[in-house]
């Protein structure tokens, strides 16, 4: 397989343009295309194939580690995969300039045991393996696609060096004419097919989102039938000051309309937060920032794709420590991180009296017009209105706390009923989801302006730390805000009775999970850890001197290795005394009278008047032409002395 | 004899196959752009992370031409193959392939190929490795050679099947298969390794009924020239003038039939592991014992090279074992019969079904008329031990040559045998033989 001029120093220019590294793009394209302007060719044993993808595997793992550590905490697969063509260069280099174009893959890996030494030399076409060249192509492209910079010459770069490819590789004297059809007819069906791929998944993203609106909608379970499925996977920890008591409530998304079954939030535009020194973002209004904070907690939460909602107590007035390079607000009190370290650890200062929410608009007060009968015959019967709404609020928790039970399984006695109606006239059984919707509605029919809170009840506590708390998926609850005395508050509707019932183990090797839960998060916590602390500088001039002693080993191995080998060859080569140290002996002889071809050493030794050394000859002999090898006679030999006592 | 294999073996085997059918199909470059289609097809899962689905797309597209523009080319040919007598594993093999097209147009773009047999071992592997050689193009009617490579991988019969024409799409990247019977079968012998010249100072025995391919036979005693003295030889054959003049005896040669005979012993009875060759052979279990594969074809190598090495023009080499029966084929003296030897060696198999006595009987029978045995053994337990000893009870001079890589644990307290030759570094230990 050919790979003809240009082809890789093209690939790397597409590669350094989308990646941003087209200098060392265009200084490696150099580097491979000179070898077209030299004639010199490298001689690449299978060991120096070893020891240059050796030094591959070394850099790749230099640059994993060194993505680990680095505290913007890039993605790794991605970023190593846009480095690629670099981690690979000096073995491609290396070939590029050997005249091998085809390296078995026994040489490229060689594990230690694996393959036999004493492997008989065969020739390259014979022994699986890579055509290095054309696979680096494809991997710079590969690389190049890695990137994911929207270059809409992507493909058509890609099919021109695919047509340079083809061209230098076309079978010998087939028409030009119908290959190009061919060729070109190929490469627009690629360009449909690649754009289909794309609208395809386009439109499925599309119809997926329609099904989950994150902080926007959030649809409820109510009206629907059957057990509730929460599962107890661990989802965040967080760590409580000693001032704080569970159960404490963090919220991540307010809602502020109810159409029946989704609360939705009617104004929810997000506005960037500005960082303060420290990664710190101030959640509150700047009259209110000189709160004196009351206390801290810590939360430690995984984020999907660096993207997520952070849930927050009520009076908290700031966040710090997430490292994210968005942070972003809305009205009701929703924060929103983004480009955020795939794990965080955040703190959440407290104030007492902070209001981080907007007030109350007309919104709060709405009530769907299918429940205000039930509402307000509720009201009047508890008398709501003619209490202040703390009291009242008061009231109504302890009426739903009182009179109601707390079910996940839902069933429905009259289904052509309203749910929340039937929940308040009838069943007097849900889940906080009722509670809250039910809780909400009531205030609003008070006259309380109220809001639809979800987030999640921090109450169960790890067991390795007694200020830590986990946040199972189960622990998701929801409850009422409302507005009261110029400020937002809390109440909690559902009965306290749900959380012993949330932490009864679904599955009998929850222990595993959470005991892998925990081995993960200590992981995470370590490196998170590590880096952003000093220790970071010393960690990675550690793995430098680890890289460079491997490296030197590494490179001595090889070399040893040959040497050794050619050692051997010579040994073999000298098996049959031809080391003797009898021909030193006979040197100066050679010089003064040289042997005649054909004329026997013995002869020409009495002839050179060097009878002396008739006996060393005939030691020389049994020495040379003897298989029983006897070391002794070496050393007679050495001391030109044939009577020497062994 | 004919069991079926396990159900592993045959499901492995017919993967394998499989693989391989479908793999044989893609040129090198075709392969090339199916390993980037394996590779960008886990990119294609979301779009929105790299561009790789463009690439993906790219490649489906050419494979989407390739393969039918590749199975839809029709040919017509006609091979012959000319073969050399013998080949030797793992040492290249060229030889021609005489193809001629047949049909009414020019063909262009081949690659002609072979479909050898596989061996029937577990796991399996090839027979031989071959590489596909390319053919430009033969105009309608014409014939051309072409030169073909392969490299035993065992030795046997190497059995070829059908030569494979494959005509390769436009793009070169997938190939339509004609395949053409042409059965045909070629002797790999084993693998020779450079070994000293036998020299076991054996005694020259009397050989009856004389050589047919002796110049004069009989008891004639033409004198042919003087050679060193080797224990066993008359004293009345000294020649006395040389004697004085070198100091060490000569003795004349004469042209008749006391000659020199060895005996070459391949060992193929199974045998137990070394921790077990302390232990007496009536105490050992009757079904602890097995021939391991390497270690066997490492053996019949040794004996290959043995047979294959330079020896004494007087002397005669008697190959001798066990296989269905007991075998014995020789080289005679002054004619070159390794070739023989070779040919023998390449089929031998292990013995599974007799007892090791019967190699000590055959051996013991050829003891009147040999001077000397190399015996190359696979084990050095009680038994071959015992059999060494009563060898050399009989005052036949006995080279025991151990091919095995055993641990020094289990040879500690053991008589060592003359030589031990390690399967896997054969070259160096017979040339130290």
């Amino acid at each position: 397989m050919k790979t003809p001029p240009l082809l890789i120093g093209l690939a790397l220019l597409l590669w350094g343009y989308m990646s941003g590294m087209l200098w060392i793009a265009a200084l490696l394209a150099l580097l491979f295309e000179a070898r077209w302007l030299t004639r010199a060719a490298l001689e690449l044993s299978d060991q120096a194939v070893t020891l240059f993808f050796d030094l591959c595997l070394l850099i790749a793992a230099g640059a994993v580690l060194f993505l680990f550590l680095s505290p913007d905490d890039p993605p790794i697969p991605k970023t190593l995969l846009t480095w690629m063509p670099l981690i690979f260069a000096p073995l491609a280099l290396a070939q590029a300039y050997s005249k091998r174009s085809r390296l078995p893959f026994s040489a490229l890996v060689r594990l230690p045991g694996f393959g036999k030494t004493h492997a008989p030399a065969m020739e390259d076409t014979f022994r699986p393996g890579l055509h290095l060249q054309p696979a680096y192509v494809g991997l710079v492209c590969v690389a190049a696609a890695g990137t994911n910079q929207e270059f809409s010459l992507f493909f058509p770069a890609v099919a021109v060096l695919m047509a340079l490819f083809l061209f230098a590789n076309r079978p010998r004297r087939v028409q030009l004419g119908p290959w190009v059809a061919i060729l070109l007819l190929a490469l627009g069906t690629g360009f449909v097919t690649q754009d289909g791929i794309r609208r395809a998944q386009r439109w499925a993203r599309a119809y997926a989102r329609q099904l989950s609106h994150g902080p926007y909608q959030v649809d409820t379970a109510i009206g629907e039938l059957g057990a509730l499925k929460i599962s107890r996977r661990i989802l965040m920890r967080v760590e409580l000051p000693n001032a704080i008591h569970p159960p404490l409530l963090l919220s991540t998304a307010g809602y502020d309309f109810f159409n029946g079954s989704s609360w939705l939030s009617s104004n929810s535009t997000f506005v960037p937060l500005e960082a303060q020194a420290n990664d710190t973002y101030s959640l509150v209004p700047q009259k209110e920032r000189s709160l004196k904070p009351t206390s801290s907690l810590r939360v430690y939460q995984d984020l999907f794709r660096g993207e997520g909602l952070l849930p927050l107590p009520l009076s908290a007035v700031s966040a710090s420590g997430m490292g994210a390079d968005i942070v972003t607000t809305n009205v009701l009190g929703s924060v929103l991180v983004d480009d955020a370290p795939a794990f965080i650890a955040y703190n959440a200062t407290i104030a007492a009296d902070a209001q981080r929410f907007a007030p109350p608009e007309h919104i709060d007060l709405l009530v769907p017009p299918p429940n205000q009968q039930v509402l307000e015959e509720l009201v009047v019967s508890l008398g709501l209105r003619e209490l202040s709404p703390t009291m009242a609020a008061q009231k109504v928790q302890r009426y739903f706390h009182q009179n109601f039970t707390y079910d996940v399984v839902l069933t429905r006695d009259q289904p052509d009923m309203n749910p929340v109606n039937e929940f308040l006239t009838t069943t007097h059984t849900g889940h906080c989801e009722y509670f809250a919707t039910a809780a909400t509605l009531l205030l609003r029919q008070a006259g309380i302006p109220a809001r639809y809170t979800l987030g999640y009840a921090v109450w169960e506590p790890a067991d390795t730390d007694k200020r830590m708390f986990l946040i199972r998926e189960s622990h998701a609850h929801s409850w009422p805000r409302y507005w009261a005395n110029g400020r937002w508050r809390e109440i909690d509707p559902t009965p306290p009775l749900w959380y012993p019932q949330e932490s009864e183990p679904v599955s009998s090797l929850q222990w595993f999970w959470d005991w892998r839960a925990d081995i993960s998060f200590a992981f995470m916590r370590w490196r998170y850890a590590a880096q952003n602390s000093a220790a970071r500088g010393w960690l990675l001039a550690g793995a430098g001197l680890l890289a460079i002693f491997l490296a030197i080993r590494l490179a001595r191995r090889g070399g040893l290795r040959r040497r050794q080998a050619t050692k051997a060859r010579h040994d073999r080569a000298m098996a049959f005394g031809a080391d003797s140290p009898f021909y030193e002996s006979i040197a100066d002889v050679e010089r003064r009278s040289p042997r005649a071809p054909g004329e026997p050493l013995l002869t020409w030794l009495s002839r050179a008047d060097a009878s002396h050394l008739l006996p060393l000859a005939r030691l020389h002999y049994q020495y040379r032409f003897d298989l029983r090898r006897d070391e002794s006679i070496k050393e007679k030999l050495k001391r030109d002395d044939p009577d020497a006592p062994f | 004899m004919n069991e079926r294999p396990p159900l592993r073996a045959r499901f492995a085997r017919f993967l394998a196959a499989k693989a391989t059918w479908m793999l044989s199909r893609f040129t090198t470059m075709g392969k090339l752009i199916l390993f980037g289609y394996g590779v960008t097809i886990f990119f294609v899962v979301d779009t929105r992370i790299t561009l790789n689905y463009q690439l993906f797309g790219l490649l489906i597209a050419l494979l989407i031409f390739a393969v039918p523009l590749g199975l839809i080319r029709r040919g017509s040919f006609a091979v012959r193959r000319l073969l050399p007598r013998h080949a030797t594993v793992d040492v290249p093999l060229h030889y021609a392939i005489q193809l001629s097209n047949t049909g009414q147009r020019e063909a262009k773009a081949l690659e002609l190929s072979e479909d050898i047999a596989t061996n029937h071992a577990d796991p399996i592997r090839p027979a031989a490795l071959t590489a596909p050689a390319p053919v430009d193009s033969i105009a309608a009617g014409e014939e051309r050679s072409v030169t073909m490579q392969l490299i035993p991988r065992s030795r046997g019969v190497l059995e070829f099947q059908t030569a494979v024409v494959g005509m390769v799409d436009p793009l070169g990247l997938f190939k339509g298969f004609v395949r053409l019977p042409a059965a045909e079968t070629l002797v790999v012998l084993p693998k020779t390794y450079p070994v000293p010249p036998l020299d076991l100072r054996a005694g020259r025995r009397h050989q009856p009924g004389g050589r047919r391919t002796a110049i004069s036979s009989g008891d004639s005693q033409e004198f042919s020239g003087l050679r060193d003295y080797w224990p066993g030889d008359p004293v009345r054959h000294i020649h006395w003038p040389s004697f004085a003049r070198f100091g060490e005896p000569k003795v004349k040669e004469f042209q008749d039939e006391y000659l020199t005979r060895l005996a070459l012993v391949l060992d193929t009875f199974p045998y137990p592991l070394p921790h077990r060759w302390r232990i007496p052979a009536a105490e050992l279990p009757a079904n602890g014992s097995e021939v391991h594969e390497p270690v066997f074809e490492a053996a019949v190598s040794v004996a290959a090279s043995l047979a294959a090495t330079k020896r004494p023009q007087d002397t005669t080499l008697d190959l001798l074992f066990v296989a269905d029966e007991a075998r014995q084929v020789s080289a005679e003296r002054g004619r070159a019969d390794e070739q023989a030897l070779l040919e023998t060696l390449a089929g031998v198999t292990p013995c599974l079904d007799k007892p090791l006595d019967v190699l000590e009987s055959v051996v013991l029978r050829h003891a009147s008329v040999v001077g000397g045995v190399v015996l190359v053994l696979l084990a050095w337990d009680d038994r071959r031990r015992g059999l060494v000893n009563r060898l050399r009870a009989t005052g036949m001079e006995v080279r025991a040559i151990l091919v095995a890589d055993p641990p020094a644990k289990a040879m500690d307290d053991l008589p060592p045998p003359d030589a031990v030759v390690r399967p896997d570094h054969m070259e160096e230990d017979l040339a130290a033989l």
